[in-house]
């Protein structure tokens, strides 16, 4: 994996098991909410008023379907970013932000999905959650790091 | 001495007055599974804080629960909140 600082984004070069690790994440943020009852929906949806149930779900009425199309867009940037980057490409600012927001979200749902809830779940994790929670994380680090550049 | 003749009194709506005038704390609350230097990221470009007190917020997130990272009207409030779950933090707002 290669990630550097350019001008005007970044260069954003990764191995082929990567991007095929990668690939699924569409698909799977899709079955977000899909189900009777999914931990991953109940995260993604938070109350925004903890104390005013009417006027959280005025928020939620106003904004969720605006929110719904910008995590759209952000996959859909995902998915470009991992078709060329198998050679190397170069991404705007906004398109690195894209991807940390669909990263973000992907470990926000294996995470609520696997139960974990504070600090101390983590031991509580499977290795193969574990080692997924924290490739995603690898990424984030390095595109972050990139960024902060 | 002559004194103005008194004006009728007109009682401010004061409901109305403090809705407008309110200011509204926006809250950020800890998850297990956001990164450190990813909030630090989203609270720096979002609200434009330095390096320092971005950190120094998402480490009172990481250490007490929650932090206050912005305030302002109610309108400005609920946008903030929208930006702030958009990035996968879990963001309320309080008086």
């Amino acid at each position: 994996m290669r990630i550097d600082r350019r001008p005007d984004g970044l260069h954003v070069e990764l191995p082929d098991w990567m991007i095929a690790f990668l690939s699924d994440i569409p698909e799977l943020l899709a079955t977000v909410g899909t189900g009777d009852s999914d931990p991953a929906a109940d995260r993604l949806e938070v109350p925004v008023y903890l104390d005013d149930a009417e006027a959280n779900e005025d928020w939620w009425r106003w904004m969720g379907g605006e929110l719904a199309e910008s995590k759209a867009a952000d996959r859909s940037a995902f998915a470009e970013v991992l078709a060329s980057a198998g050679d190397g490409v170069d991404i705007s600012e906004l398109e690195a932000y894209a991807m940390l927001r669909v990263l973000t979200e992907t470990r926000l749902v294996i995470a609520a999905r696997a139960g974990l809830e504070i600090e101390a779940d983590y031991e509580t994790l499977d290795d193969h959650t574990l080692a997924v929670l924290n490739t995603l994380a690898l990424l984030q680090e390095s595109l972050i790091e990139a960024l902060s550049a | 001495m002559t004194t103005s003749p008194q004006a009728p009194v007109i009682e401010p709506d004061t409901d109305d007055a403090t809705d407008l005038d309110e200011v509204w704390k926006v809250v950020v609350w800890n998850d297990p599974v956001n990164l450190v230097s990813y909030v630090a990221l989203v609270l720096r470009t979002l609200f434009g804080h330095s390096k320092e007190k971005a950190m120094r917020l998402t480490m009172q997130v990481h250490n007490e629960g929650r932090a206050i990272v912005n305030d302002g009207p109610r309108e400005q409030a609920e946008m903030d909140c929208y930006r702030l779950h958009q990035h996968g933090l879990w963001a309320t707002m309080e008086t």
